[in-house]
């Protein structure tokens, strides 16, 4: 352990201060938004496709770049039930509730987003 | 320079076998990935130089993706890109701030360099939604542990082949 941090140069501990910062900050103004989605909205290719009302149960089939991805929404969580990409990192991703969660599927250009009630969240911010 | 040559390829072997292999192992989220590959790209990079990292980056992405069957798609890109820029970014620490970083603080800029790019690469090229950056924080924390992890390895092994004279 002790041999562990005479490896260790000033720039490994400003890098590592410098990534916990971003790590830190990039969660609280991201997170901070933990009310329940109200809608769900789903995107093909950048267009979106769906809309629905989160607690409305529901199986949609979504036709993408590559094939069917099966979305599944019920009690107000959604995920995937069943996707064409050959990784499955999407099914991974399990079940979203929040506003503001996603669940990406890069190669079938894919994305589920949770949308919040209108006017209680902030979509963008300019500093 | 035969001698060489054999060691190049020797990191492309090794480095291609390690990122297949790395998709077996069971990832506790998705986009999180061990990084095993870059181990190459750092050992290139403190014996020889960039030409070789280089070279050996873009043979083993190839490489890889012949195995793993993804030639040419999205996934590879993201790979390609990410691993170049991984390259690239190592290299300006390597030659601007060598005094000032170990190969572990290398490891990590590289894990973050490749992490960034693939989602700079996945926003403007395949799925232009903002809340894409929200995977940022939680790819930040990924390049820090991975980083670390694959700094150690490289630290081990560099220490133990000192003696490489080519």
């Amino acid at each position: 352990m002790i041999r562990f941090f005479k490896i260790l140069k000033i720039g490994d501990y400003i890098l590592t201060v410098i990534i916990l910062v971003g790590f830190f900050v990039g969660v609280f103004s991201i997170r901070s938004s933990t009310n329940a989605g109200q809608a769900v909205s789903i995107f093909v290719d950048n267009q979106e496709r769906y809309h629905f009302r989160i607690f409305e149960d529901r199986t949609i089939k979504v036709q993408g770049d590559i094939g069917e991805t099966v979305v599944r929404i019920e009690h107000g969580k959604v995920w995937i039930e069943s996707a064409p990409c050959p990784l499955q990192l999407c099914k991974k991703m399990g079940k979203i509730s929040k506003s503001g969660d996603i669940i990406v599927c890069i190669p079938n250009k894919l994305l589920i987003r949770i949308e919040g009630s209108r006017g209680n969240t902030i979509d963008g911010m300019t500093m | 320079m035969l001698i060489k040559t054999a060691r190049i390829g020797l990191l492309v072997a090794m480095a291609a076998i390690l990122s297949a292999l790395e998709t077996a192992i069971p990832n506790p989220m998705p986009w999180i990935r061990l990084g095993l590959a870059n181990l190459a790209t750092i050992l290139a990079l403190k014996w020889w130089g960039i030409r070789e990292a280089f070279l050996i980056v873009v043979l083993r992405v190839f490489l890889s993706s012949l195995i793993l069957g993804r030639l040419f798609q999205i996934t590879f890109w993201l790979s390609f890109l990410g691993s170049i820029a991984a390259c690239l970014g190592m290299w300006l620490i390597f030659r601007c701030f060598e005094k000032y970083f170990s190969l572990i603080g290398v490891s990590i800029f590289g894990a973050l360099c490749h992490n960034l790019t693939q989602i700079a690469v996945a926003y403007f090229l395949f799925i232009r939604q903002p809340s894409l950056f929200s995977l940022i924080p939680l790819l930040l924390l990924s390049s820090l542990l991975s980083g670390l992890v694959i700094g150690i390895v490289a630290h081990i092994v560099s220490v133990q082949i000192k003696t490489l004279v080519y």
